[in-house]
């Protein structure tokens, strides 16, 4: 699933949502958990933008730096433009620096949502089994 | 749910990442929960009549 979306005037980047998003993250940055960060991030929208911190911005600027280099690929091979989206930004500070100061905080419900109908499943689990704890 | 798990469960169900990037998160949950509930124990089935009944409306 993927969606034009305008971070700031005259600056839009297609934003793509699949289910190696999460695979992608922890590629580009393999310190981190998707699910962990976008857990926090999904916490962090829910209490407004009043409590948004500058570690909520940096996750919703690592998942958008996921999502933008996704959508310039029809398939997770690295491609040309990918190539030089990596040269134009080499790093999320250097991606970051090139905005307006938490220009992205606009696009956030745009991208929530992105990722909301990305997520849609009607299957109903049956087992009632809890998964295995977490180490 | 880590990365790490997400991924084997992926790969256990036979999924590439090639093939991960052409499929909706949502879709891969619902693989994930239908791959569980394969060995689910249904209290009641129906009858092969039943199940005629149903496709006819």
């Amino acid at each position: 699933m993927q969606r034009v979306i305008e971070i700031e005037e005259g600056r839009s980047f297609n934003f793509k949502a699949s289910a190696f998003t999460p695979i992608q993250y922890n590629t580009l940055f393999p310190d981190s958990d998707f699910w962990k960060d976008l857990t926090s991030l999904q916490e962090a929208t829910m209490g407004g933008l009043e409590s948004f911190t500058t570690e909520d911005y940096t996750l919703l600027m690592r998942i958008s730096y996921t999502m933008i280099y996704q959508g310039l690929a029809p398939s997770p091979k690295q491609t040309e433009e990918q190539k030089a989206f990596l040269e134009e930004y080499p790093s999320l500070d250097y991606f970051s620096d090139t905005f307006e100061m938490f220009s992205l905080l606009g696009c956030l419900d745009e991208i929530m949502a992105l990722w909301g109908l990305s997520s849609i499943t009607e299957v109903d689990e049956k087992n009632p089994e809890s998964p295995p704890p977490e180490r | 749910m880590t990365v790490a798990l997400y991924a084997l469960r992926c790969k256990q169900m036979g999924l590439t990442f090639e093939e991960l990037d052409f499929l909706n998160i949502g879709m891969v949950w619902g693989m994930i929960t239908e791959s569980s509930n394969d060995d689910y124990k249904y209290p009641k089935k129906a009858t092969k009549k039943q199940f005629h009944e149903f496709l006819r409306g």
